[in-house]
Order: C-alpha cells, then structure tokens, then sequence
C-alpha cells in the first residue's frame, strides 16, 4: 500500500467516526449510550475528527500535489526546508515501520461493531449482570425533588423515589400512574407479574442501573421480555408479599387484605406496590442492590456526603421523547 | 442467557465508554498536538527546576493547566517527555492531572459541593502522584521507561524542537494544520488502545456480576479494595466519576469512595491499556500498584479514623 492510500484510509477512518457520531447523535440513538447532557460532548468530537482528518491533506484538490509532499513526511518536518538527513530519518519510521493495517482497523471497530450490530438500548441481559432495584442510593436523598413532579409525569425513577420517600406500606394506595418501560421478567415475580424497568444512567451505559415497578395484570404472561410498553394503572398494596414471606418466585395469597383486582379500576392493569419495610424488598434475593451488606458497617447517612441536590444529574436510557418513536410500543389494558 | 443478547449488550455497553471518552482523548491528542508544534523543548528545560522534588510538584501543577483527563493526559505526557520533561514531573502530571483539572472539580464540586469531599479528592490525589513522581525520580532518563517503538517516530533526545527554531517563519494557519496532523497521527496511535481498553471493560461488564465483586466483602480494608476494583473495571471518564460514586454514599464509607475517586482516574481498564502503548511493561506495573498501594494505605486510614 502506497503512503498515499494508508493516508488517505485514516482520513476515511477518521471521517467515518465522526459520520458515526453525527448520525447517531441527529437520530437519537446517540442515548443509547451516552446521558443525553453529554451530547455536546459528541458534538465536539464530529467537529475535530473532521479537523484532524482534513490535517492530512486529502480533501483539497488544488493542494494535490502539496498533500503528496506533506503525506511523505512526517509531520513536525513537513514544512522545515532544511535538514534533510532528520527528513530521510523519520520518514523511514513514519513510511515503513508504521504502515500496517491492523492499527487502523482497531481505531475502525466502533463503527464497524455499529453497523454490524443492530443499535440496541440495554436490555434484559444486561439487568442479569447488575441487579434490579428499587431503592437504589440515587432514589434516596433526593430531598423533595420527587414532591415537585406532578403523578401524572413521574416515569419509573420518580415513582421509584416517591415510594422511598414514603416509607409507609400503603402511601402511594391508589395512586395513578402512566409510565414507559421495557418488559423485564425477575425470577422471583408471579406468572400474573412483570417489571416495567429502565435504566438510570449518570454518564454512559458503563454506569448504568437498572430500576423498575412491578406491574400485576392476569395477560402479563403475553409481554415478552424486552417490549417497550408504557402502562397505565393504580398503586394497590401487594398481596402479602410481605418481607418474611416473600421466598424467590412464590405467590402468597390472600394475606387479609382486599385483593387490588377488585378496585374499580379506570384502566385493567395494576401497578402493584410489594410492601416493603424499608422500600427495599423488591431488590431482595438475586437482585439485590449490591453493597447492601455493607451498609451496617459504614452507614453514615449524616454526613456530608449527602449534599447532593436536585435530580438533573441523572437521566434515563433512552430518554422518553426516542423510546417513543423507535421502540417497539404496546399498552397494557388500553382499550 | 443468549448470546445475541449478550453481544448486543456488550456493544451497547462498548460503544458507550468509547464514545463517552472519544472526544476526551481527541481533545488530548489536540493539546498534544499544540505542545509539539507551540511548545519549544528549550523553554520547557529551563522552566523546570532541577531537583526531584520542586520537579515534580510542578509536573503535578501542571494537571490544573491542561484540562485533560485519563484518556487524554497519556498522549500529552508522552509529547512532553519528548520536549524534555523530567520524568518524576511527566509521572506526576500523567496520574494528577486527571484528578486536579478544572473539568473534574468543577464536577466533583456539583456532586459534593465544596466540602471535605472535593479537598480531600484533590489532596490525596496531589499526595499519591507527587510520592510515585519521586520514586521514578530514580529512573534517569524517559527513555528507560518507554517503549523504545514509541520513541521512534518521536524522538525523545532532540530533533523535534528544531522546526521550530525561528518561531514565526511559518504562518500560524500551517502550523495549527500541523499540530492537528500529529494529533490525527497520535489519535490513531492511541485510539487502538482505547478502543481494545473499552472492549475489555464491557466484556467485564457483560460477563461478571457486580455482585460477584461487592460480595466479597465489607470492612475498612475490604471495601477500599472493592471500590478501586470497581474503579478499574467501570473505566468511567474522571470527569464524571465523583457523580457515579454518589450512588455509593449510603453503602460505602467516605474512605472507600475515596478510593474509588482517587485511583479510578488514575488507573483503569482504558488507560492501562494504553500505559501499555507507551510505557515498558514493568513500568505500567509500577503505575497500576504504587497508587492502588497508595491510595488504599489513605483510604484505610481515613476509614479508621476520620469520621467524615
């Protein structure tokens, strides 16, 4: 391969990145990875990837035959007139011993992986790796920032964090709620159950954790694992499922209580709040959030690491407004 | 579990630290770039003082001037090695400068505020690179502790300051093209190992469970070494660390968040791999233990002592 044609690749390698950037980052996959306030980040990325591609010179004909120089010299003697000996030097370094391919293909992986790998926003599996929770320590602390979202808009972290600030087993009884999710089967849950889950991220996909509401409806079994679906429904206490009872996968009925099917419900399906007794039940077992045996030796719940404010630091993977147009959408009871 | 599933999630999970990080390492290769073209090796050598120590406390200072994290700050200590630098002074800058630039107090403060925290960050994190910048005081020149491949093109004993010795001979306009010519050269040189670096953080992340980690133990020892663990496996840029470590406040002692801010910007997945490109073997060792030897030996005094 000529120096010419290997230039001429990582300019191709390097404008292919930053086409991989920007077409993710205008058709809103980009939030399949990234938090959404780390956009401009990409943004940034597109615009040097192009600066540094169009540095070897390639893309401006009349320069042709000044792109031919420069691309045979390495670049600190490029444009020195003197010294010939330290020119020869490095161009042997430069033309020679760095020209082979596999360099370039390494640096080409994440768009070939792109391609090759249909863009998908974490799922199922990954949950396996990582634990569902429903008392995640973002959920707590958050003083009163889930008090200022009105039910109507909580989607499944507010909820999450509602149910944390309300400690009490029946606070959120009859609570309406509207929320958008992917289907994720927990081995713990009854045939009638599911989670509606997302993943709440703070930087990228790395960092990602799972949360999500358990939904009790008698056609859960007909949601596959993975659908996006958003429900609609009513908080009612769950069936018993109280903490001593609740062994993986059992269903205890009755329990004393009036069964939450037979609210006059206005939708058919049925959020179903476990009771908890200290919000933390549903990440019991398996699942449990990780680090929880740790919190007898070092809680310290006033200290100055609870400082933190406000709920703008956390965002959802995918945001609401793509989940809605890409993903693949079914309501639970809507008639 | 089936393995479409797995890939897609590695994938997902890959491309995620790789394009939270790209335009990290891309703004670092540009300063790289800057520094060969705009830097000239004599004022470098006169600038730094003489002795190990006020050497590497500059090189350390040098973190709060070039706003790069672990990604970036690689290729630029490697250029600037190449301009002269000490060696304690570029080891010192190579494991601060992720901790102490303005980007990451700057987020370390809106996670913490300006508290004990932040200070606490900083301080240990100034501690633990200056220490192991004097241990490699030891090491004479940064030829020995490079991999003589990446010495090549660049020379490390003189040639690449000599462009430059009329400054002002050449337009501004080709010298920034220049500068973005190396950066471009230097992006692909270590953009494979971020790359390979990001692979193998998502393949941990698809493969072990969290829980295999955070179960093996508590206490002020254990919990240190869980957290630096767990630092090293995420491979999360250091400019948004100190936010994912809120999610540990309620679990985790102050100490071992510590730990966790501390040495996961230093040293992690991506950045070893790319240590690796750089530095000879033995070299990356030392990188990787001496600030996990340090940090923990921190970590655990203030998990025994300090109630903060």
């Amino acid at each position: 391969m000529s120096e010419r044609t290997y230039l001429a690749l990582k300019a191709l390698i390097l404008v292919g990145l930053a086409i991989f950037l920007a077409d993710k980052l205008f058709n809103g996959t980009l939030y399949y990875y990234i938090a959404p306030r780390f956009a401009w980040l990409s943004l940034v990325a597109v615009a040097l990837l192009i600066a540094l591609a169009q540095s070897y010179g390639l893309f401006d004909r009349s320069a042709s035959d000044d792109a031919q120089t420069e691309g045979l010299s390495p670049p600190h003697v490029a444009s020195g007139s003197h010294d010939h000996d330290d020119h020869a030097h490095h161009h042997h370094h430069h033309g020679l011993a760095r020209r082979s391919l596999w360099p370039l293909l390494i640096v080409a992986m994440p768009v070939i992986l792109g391609v090759v790998v249909p863009a998908r926003p974490l799922g199922t599996s990954a949950i396996a790796n990582r634990g569902v929770s429903t008392d995640i320590a973002l959920a707590a602390d958050a003083a009163g920032s889930t008090l200022t979202v009105i039910p109507a808009e909580r989607n499944v972290l507010d909820w999450v964090r509602a149910m944390n600030e309300n400690p009490a087993p029946n606070a959120l009884n009859g609570a309406q709620a509207d929320v958008v999710g992917f289907v994720y089967r927990d081995p713990r849950l009854a045939d009638d159950q599911f989670m509606v889950a997302r993943f709440v991220l703070v930087c990228c996909v790395a960092d990602a954790t799972p949360v999500g509401l358990v939904v009790q409806t008698p056609d859960a079994a007909a949601f596959q694992a993975d659908t996006w679906v958003r429900v609609r429904g009513v908080f009612a206490q769950g069936r018993g499922r109280r903490r001593a009872d609740a062994g993986p996968g059992r269903r205890v009925g009755g329990g004393g209580r009036a069964a939450p099917a037979a609210l006059p419900l206005p939708m058919s399906a049925t959020l179903v709040r476990r009771v908890t007794s200290a919000g933390r039940q549903v990440s019991g077992g398996v699942a449990r959030h990780w680090g929880d045996s740790m919190r007898k030796y070092y809680l310290t719940p006033k200290s100055p690491l609870h400082s933190w404010r406000g709920d703008l630091r956390y965002s959802y993977s995918p945001p609401l407004h793509f989940m809605e147009r890409g993903a693949d959408r079914r309501s639970v009871g809507v008639r | 579990m089936d393995l479409g599933a797995q890939l897609a999630t590695f994938t997902t999970i890959f491309l995620g630290i790789f394009i939270e990080a790209a335009p990290f390492l891309l703004l670092g290769t540009v300063a790289s770039g800057l520094v060969e073209v705009f830097v000239r090796r004599e004022d470098l050598i006169r600038l730094m003082p003489r002795r190990a120590l006020p050497a590497t406390l500059l090189g350390a200072a040098f973190g709060f001037a070039f706003p790069v994290c672990e990604c970036g700050v690689v290729p630029l200590t490697r250029r600037l090695f190449s301009k002269g630098l000490p060696i304690s002074a570029g080891i010192a800058f190579l494991l601060a400068a992720p901790i102490i630039n303005p980007i990451v107090i700057a987020s370390t403060a809106a996670a913490y505020g300006w508290g004990p925290m932040l200070f606490a960050r900083v301080g240990i994190g100034l501690i633990v690179a200056v220490t192991v910048g004097v241990i490699f005081s030891f090491n004479r020149s940064p030829a020995s502790i490079m991999l003589p491949r990446t010495a090549g093109p660049m020379p490390i004993m003189g040639g690449s300051g000599e462009a430059l010795a009329q400054p002002g001979a050449e337009p501004l306009r080709v010298r920034v093209q220049r500068a973005l010519r190396v950066a471009a050269d230097e992006f692909f040189e270590m953009g494979r190992y971020l790359v390979i670096g990001s692979a193998l953080a998502a393949l941990m992340q698809t493969l072990v469970p969290q829980s295999v980690l955070t179960s093996l133990g508590a206490g002020p020892l254990v919990s240190v070494l869980v957290l630096s663990a767990l630092a090293f496996v995420l491979s999360v840029c250091s400019t948004v660390d100190a936010f994912i470590s809120l999610s540990f406040v309620n679990t985790f002692s102050a100490g071992s968040i510590l730990a966790f801010l501390v040495f996961g910007p230093m040293v992690d997945i991506k950045s070893t791999m790319m240590f690796l490109g750089v530095f000879r073997r033995k070299i990356v060792a030392y990188l990787i233990l001496l600030p996990l030897l340090l940090t923990t030996l921190i970590a655990v005094f203030i998990n025994l002592n300090v109630p903060l």
